[in-house]
């Protein structure tokens, strides 16, 4: 299949949880499509996974809310842009500590913890930037390179 | 629609309140819910040394995460334990990013990890 670089897409879900399990499948597949690696496919639908649960869970708060995730592919990379419509003061104030002081498991205290998924994007990309408005709507901006084919 | 993971259990042969789990799927946010369930059930059963076998554990995230440092935790404290096997390299690189190498009981081998239950 021949892909011609840049590419650009753009995914409009509900902000549910039960819709990221196919919005990460299908970047994941997109990517293995355009020739990025399995392992990179694999670290990016784990990008995409941390990046949509944080907008669901901390950036949804009416019942219709929407998410939107803007992916381009490069030949030598991938940018997600990921928008939520904009969460309670204290989701997002979460959100903001969590960006201030990132968790590890060893202080997780044992259960799930947002602040992981943003460490674990943060590890995985070379660029990670946070951007939340007076209104509380949080735009998330993430670019991870291609590596070398001897580190994938 | 929540992400697919199944739960096999075995019998853990000599061995008191253990069973073996074979984790098959994906463990993600929206059937983390499921997976825990499962295990307090086992826990409330009084079945609190467990090792799990992750060879078809294609995928976890942070919330997955999140459970299994939970399930260790709750082994622990009820004299049990929590013990995983087989993880595959893309699960293990998650679990060292977040630095929970060190919280868990990881076995490269199953049989290590069985034989490693009191």
């Amino acid at each position: 299949m021949d892909i011609s670089f840049p590419y650009h897409i753009k995914l409009c879900f509900p902000g549910n949880l039960e819709y990221i399990p196919a919005v990460r499948k299908y970047i994941s597949e997109l990517l293995q499509i355009s020739s990025f690696s399995p392992k990179f496919a694999y670290r990016s639908e784990i990008i995409v996974d941390e990046l949509c649960n944080n907008a669901v869970n901390f950036g949804c708060r009416a019942e219709d809310a929407r998410v939107e995730l803007e992916c381009t592919f490069f030949n030598d990379r991938i940018e997600f842009t990921i928008k939520d419509q904009g969460g309670l003061k204290e989701n997002v104030d979460k959100l903001r500590s969590s960006l201030d002081s990132p968790v590890s498991g060893s202080d997780s205290g044992m259960m799930p913890h947002q602040g992981m998924g943003l460490e674990i994007v943060r590890m995985l990309s070379e660029k990670l930037d946070v951007k939340i408005d007076k209104e509380n709507l949080t735009s998330v901006h993430v670019v991870r390179k291609r590596e070398n084919s001897a580190s994938e | 629609m929540e992400s697919q993971i199944e739960l096999i259990y075995e019998e853990i042969r000599g061995r008191e309140n253990a069973k073996l789990i074979h984790f098959i799927g994906d463990l993600d946010a929206t059937n983390v819910e499921t997976v825990l369930e499962k295990v307090i059930n086992l826990f409330n059963d009084g079945v609190v040394k467990l090792v799990v076998d992750f060879k078809q554990l294609r995928y976890v995230n942070s919330t997955g995460l999140g459970i299994l440092l939970h399930f260790s935790k709750s082994a622990k404290e009820k004299g049990g334990c929590f013990k995983i096997a087989n993880i595959n390299e893309n699960v293990y690189e998650i679990i060292e990013i977040i630095g929970a190498a060190s919280l868990l009981e990881i076995y490269d081998d199953l049989d290590e990890a069985v034989a490693a239950v009191d």
